[in-house]
């Protein structure tokens, strides 16, 4: 079964998740931080009368966190219930998102690919300084390698993250 | 199948609703008794039928045949030939609950065991056996080839495709009715045409009546057998249109309509018809009268369109989102108005519309409480059934509305509250009547608006609760202490109930008594963003009411902010808001400890600054989770005002110091993201007029978080510079009542003679004054709101009024009220500045409110002034003003009277009890003594003998003022070697009395 695949930057890394999970892409504006909230969550934002809970995924997956906020992107997931529709595609079978709308922080937009699951190859195991549970696999394209981000799991860190005790 | 998969979910939609108009009118059928309400059998008939007929559509065998059943049950009711015993109820609610059953699930509705049921209302309805021979009938062999064609389909049922009770068919020959067998294809038919099932029944019963029907297609197990052929449904119908005209009003073809033979019948039924022709008749009239009324409901049923709440919430969304364009638009526009014309109407219309919009859009979240209030009927009858009690449910107020939301979270804690009735309040039959009340017991169940919220009431007429025997089994339970148990007032010790883990049945019934109970009521309503206050009195019943806002959605709250970052508090959490000024925080901040208290009033108030506990800090560039700032610095910064929130949260109060506040806002709350479900402080996120999101404060988080060790007040004595009078603890009863407004006012009961109630309809208006005849007397009724600074309630023509009638006056006058609110035994801490005018002894906090104390006989000054016009005559004495020694216990009643007498120009000396009197009277030289009899140490039969043993004051008068207002007490008084004796508190008469006394 074909896939395609939206891919952006964060800072120099390719990164790829699959393009029926994403609502939007938004231009990012202020938000209202979360105070003594997880660093994970960037904040608050309001998109036409839905609140977005705002993630920084460097965060996430364990690099420094971005110093400059502008000229970001804020790459806006659906919900649990946006994407019940596709229940025939085999391949958004364990992917949980919740109810509430999630948006990544990503520096730009890249790319559309399509692709076939064969194409997704295990993460090599240099990638060290991205966790190997967060990752669903990689792709090579050309002599670039898109990292394929097992968003489930990216949601499931950040929410055990949020813990005050 | 396409066609099944459309019109099964309405079908199943609209049986649902369907039952649940049933199921109220077949329990108001037992209630009706012997005499049957016919229209109301019909209304279930109608049901019933509706269902069995539009499951022929679809090949429920199950359902068809139990409603078959519970019809022909019905039908013999509707005639007479049965009663509506308690078991035919019984019975025909437990097929109800079946259908329900079978309905929820529709697919494996054929799986059922029916058999119970269907034989129970078999046997039931077998008293009269005659009309349920069945008969099967065959069409006419003359027909079309349609007809032929059925019959190879279905071999092995050749003619035999309907069953009709003999009975029926008698009535048809007899009222001259033809019986059509009709096919209808469900594709072809219904759902190209845009009907449901329904619709194509309700017609036909308006043009006849339906019959029977059957699923013409062979060995059907399931209609996913069914391949791509139109599902067919015989339908038999007996109506006195010819086939043509059937034809037409149904919008079918000719020759899907089939005549049955009936001639058969026809002649039997002839040969009987004599002695069975009044029976026709009557069944005649009943024909055309049921079919009238079908069509009536008709008429009546209003046009509905269902919507899923999904999408209804997205609506509100959108609608919230609309008002945040407009009020946009409006900032944006406003500068240009004045240069283009015709600007201003259009924006005044777009702002108008859109608020309309919303309110409306809001309007439909909201639902009747009947829908909760419906099943209550049905439960308090199988669980009083259960008990062998006797108990009514009478419900009012059904059409009040409240949000969907908050009539999902009240079905659970309104169901307790009505099993606890039913349980424990509701006494059996036997002990009610030992008791002198009625064998059954009444439950009421009511729902009305009150300014901006809506009451739920539950009251029953049961045995009520004690409030002792609870407090022993909290402090059984080991919930309380003793002497906490001793000391709680009798309201305080019912509301113990609601703790957690409070059961007061020993033994556990399959009702209640699981020892969850209350609190989870209490929880869940607080969660609702409710509160639960009981009444209760021994023997009489008890009454909770539920005070719940009218929607969850929209919320009142301040806008804070700490740091520069916005937060919104629910206003109902906040008490007051306290400004301490620059030159005030020395003084009126302290540090216990290394915590901080604010003095406010008497009470020393736990600090919480939310900068700290958010963990925002003063200095900018600091992340979140950066070092909170020292917590020294309200003592040190002393350059701005300090804004503190006073929050009142369960029974702890604390402040709340933030940086500042911004403005009151109505906020629509949205649900916390599950990513900050774990964060303490807050409950909730809201999207602010500036398009900014919110978090909402939650302050029991708060609470926690700041973990306050001493959160109780601290109550302190300050010096009353301030004009506030310090008194010692003294406990006084006082009566608590309100005059139909939100003002509570208390009066001592030791001045209170008796409380009438009284129909308004009594009252008698002379010029503009109220007069009430009371024990042959015209006793003058005074309104408080007339001479005291309070607000005017409604005065209803109807009903009743309470009336307290004040112990010995001059003059028969009497104050009007709404309803005592109970009596209360406390300390009372005067307040006589905040709130002070004639006619009043000040203010206090009783029972967490705010309570008025008015001045009973100043008031009545104030109302007669010709009664009381006190001569002011020189109350001087030898030298100069006359002294009197005031001694009396009750700080209350010292001070009331001290005021009395100074007033009318004596010089007071103030005594708290016997012992302390004799020492004054042995250094100060008094005019006069005024005792009172019950007090502390030394009492005043005690005083008054020591008085006159002494040979300086034998002669001195002595009044005692007491509110002992027995006969013989008086006498005894007098014989003791008291002056005179006067009861409390009429201040005409102690003036009088007094001046009488000095001038002897």
């Amino acid at each position: 079964m074909t896939r395609q695949i939206a891919t952006f930057l964060l800072g120099d890394t390719l990164l790829g998740i699959d393009i029926l999970l994403v609502k939007e892409v938004y231009r990012h504006k202020a938000m209202s931080p979360i105070p003594d909230g997880p660093a994970h969550l960037l904040g608050l934002m309001n998109l036409r009368g839905r609140v977005v809970t705002v993630i920084d995924l460097n965060i996430s997956m364990n690099r420094p966190p971005r110093v400059r906020r502008d000229n970001c992107r804020l790459l806006i997931l659906k919900t649990q219930e946006e994407i019940r529709k596709y229940s025939d595609k085999e391949f958004l079978e364990d992917v949980r998102l919740g109810e509430d709308i999630v948006g990544f922080l990503i520096d730009e937009m890249d790319d559309v690919l399509p692709l076939v699951n064969e194409e997704i190859l295990p993460p090599p195991p240099h990638l060290v300084d991205i966790d190997s549970d967060l990752i669903e696999g990689v792709i090579k394209q050309g002599n670039r390698l898109i990292i394929l981000l097992d968003v489930t799991a990216v949601l499931d860190l950040v929410m055990n993250a949020s813990s005050e005790d | 199948m396409s066609e099944y998969d459309e019109l099964l979910p309405l079908f199943v939609e609209e049986s649902q609703q369907h039952l649940q108009t049933i199921e109220p009118d077949i329990l108001a059928l037992e209630q009706s008794g012997a005499i049957i309400d016919r229209d109301m059998v019909n209304r279930i008939f109608r049901g019933v039928h509706s269902i069995k007929g539009a499951s022929g559509f679809f090949g429920f065998q199950n359902i068809g045949t139990l409603s078959h059943v519970m019809e022909n049950s019905l039908s013999l009711l509707r005639d007479g030939k049965i009663v509506p015993t308690s078991e035919l109820i019984d019975a025909l609610l437990k097929g109800v609950d079946v259908l329900k059953g079978m309905l929820d699930n529709i697919e494996e509705s054929e799986a059922f065991d029916i058999h119970s049921e269907l034989a129970y209302l078999k046997k039931i309805s077998n008293g009269s056996a005659e009309h349920h021979k069945t008969v099967t009938v065959a069409e006419k062999k003359v027909e079309h080839k349609e007809n032929d064609k059925n019959k190879r389909k279905l071999p092995d049922k050749p003619d035999n495709k309907f069953n009709i009770s003999a009975y029926d068919i008698k009535y048809f020959v007899s009222a001259g009715l033809h019986l059509y067998a009709i096919k209808i294809f469900l594709n072809e038919d219904l759902r190209l045409k845009e009907k449901s099932p329904y619709d194509f029944i309700n017609n036909m019963e308006s043009l006849g009546m339906y019959v029977d029907s059957f699923l013409d297609i062979q060995g059907v197990s399931g209609l996913s057998d069914c391949l791509d052929n139109d599902i067919a449904t015989d339908f038999l119908f007996a109506t006195d249109l010819d086939p043509d005209s059937v034809s037409e009003k149904m919008e079918l073809p000719l020759d899907r309509i089939t005549v049955i033979d009936l001639d058969k019948f026809r002649e039997e039924s002839e040969e009987r018809t004599e002695d069975r022709g009044e029976r026709t008749e009557d069944a005649n009239g009943e024909t055309t009268g049921r079919m009238t009324t079908g069509n009536v409901q008709k008429v009546q049923a209003e046009e509905k369109i269902r919507v899923g709440v999904n999408f209804l919430n997205d609506l509100v969304n959108l609608a919230g989102e609309l008002v945040l364009g407009r009020n946009q638009l409006m900032q944006t526009a406003l500068p240009l108005v004045k240069h283009t014309p015709g600007l201003n109407p259009v924006l005044q219309h777009i702002s108008r519309v859109t608020s309309e919009i919303q309110e409306k859009i809001m309007q439909m979240r909201m639902q009747p409480v009947s829908l909760i209030f419906g099943k209550f009927n049905r439960l308090v009858r199988s669980l009083a059934k259960n008990h062998d009690k006797e108990v009514k449910l009478i419900t009012y107020g059904e059409d009040v509305e409240l949000d969907k939301s908050i009539i999902e979270g009240l079905s659970d804690p309104l169901t307790h509250l009505i099993r606890n009735s039913v349980d424990h309040g509701i006494e059996s039959p036997e002990e009610r009547e030992n008791a002198g009340k009625p064998r059954h017991g009444t439950i009421e169940l009511k729902a009305c608006h009150q300014g901006g919220q809506v009451l739920l009431v539950v009251m029953d007429n049961g045995r009520g609760v004690d409030g002792k025997l609870v407090a022993r089994k909290a402090v059984e339970k080991g919930l309380i202490r003793q002497d906490q148990a001793n000391s709680m007032s009798e309201k305080d010790r019912v509301r113990l109930i609601f703790r957690p883990g409070f059961s007061t049945v020993d033994q556990i019934t399959d009702l209640s008594g699981r020892g969850v109970g209350m609190d989870v009521v209490i929880t869940n309503i607080e969660h609702l963003g409710g509160t639960v206050d009981i009444e209760t009195k021994v023997n009489k019943g008890t009454k909770i009411t539920l005070v719940l806002p009218l929607t969850l959605a929209i919320v009142s709250g301040l806008l804070i902010k700490a740091d520069d970052q916005s937060f919104i508090l629910p206003e109902v959490d906040i008490d007051e808001l306290v400004r301490v000024k620059p030159d005030e925080i020395k003084t009126r901040i302290n540090a216990v400890q290394d915590a901080y208290v604010l003095r406010l009033r008497d009470t020393l108030l736990p600090l919480v600054n939310l900068n700290k506990i958010l963990g925002l800090s003063k200095s900018a560039d600091s992340g979140p989770s950066s070092i909170a700032t020292d917590s020294g610095q309200y003592a040190t910064d002393n350059t701005k005002p300090l804004r503190i929130l006073v929050i009142k949260h369960d029974e702890s109060r604390f402040g709340l110091i933030v940086d500042s506040i911004e403005s009151a806002e109505e906020i629509v709350v949205k649900p916390l993201p599950r990513y900050l479900k774990k964060m303490r402080c807050f409950s909730g996120v809201c999207i602010l007029g500036n398009g900014k999101v919110s978090l909402i404060l939650d302050v029991a988080g708060i609470l926690k978080k700041a973990a306050i060790r001493n959160i109780e007040e601290t109550k302190e004595e300050m010096p009353s510079d301030l004009g506030e009078i310090t008194v010692e603890a003294e406990i006084q009863t006082f009566l608590l009542f309100d005059n139909n407004t939100p003002e509570r006012f208390a009066v001592p009961l030791e001045l209170i003679s008796r409380i009438e109630r009284v129909p308004v309809s009594k009252i008698e208006h002379i010029k503009d004054r109220q007069f009430l005849q009371y024990h042959d007397k015209k006793l003058r009724l005074i309104f408080l709101e007339d001479y005291l600074p309070v607000q005017k309630p409604e005065r209803l023509s109807e009903g009743s009024i309470g009336i307290i009638v004040p112990k010995q006056t001059k003059h028969h006058l009497g104050i009007v009220m709404n309803r005592a609110i109970n009596t209360l035994n406390a300390v009372v801490e005067l307040d006589t500045t905040t709130i002070m005018a004639p006619g009043l002894f000040g203010s206090a906090i009783l029972d967490g409110k705010i309570t008025l104390l008015p001045d009973m006989y100043r008031v009545f000054e104030l109302a007669a002034p010709e009664w009381y016009a006190t001569k002011k005559k020189g109350n001087t004495c030898s030298q100069g003003k006359c002294r009197i020694l005031l001694a009396e216990d009750t700080p209350f009643f010292r001070m009331v009277e001290k005021d009395y007498l100074t007033s009318a120009g004596y010089e007071v000396i103030l005594a708290e009890d016997g012992r302390k009197a004799i020492q004054i009277l042995e250094e100060e030289t008094v005019d006069a003594v005024i005792l009172d009899i019950v007090m502390p140490r030394m009492d005043g039969w005690a005083t008054i003998r020591a008085i006159r043993s002494d040979e300086k004051l034998k002669h001195l008068p002595v009044m005692a003022v007491t509110s002992l207002g027995d006969e013989g007490m008086a006498q005894k008084g007098l014989e003791a070697g008291f002056t005179e004796w006067e009861l409390k508190l009429d201040k005409t008469r102690l003036l009088e009395k007094l001046a009488v006394m000095l001038e002897d």
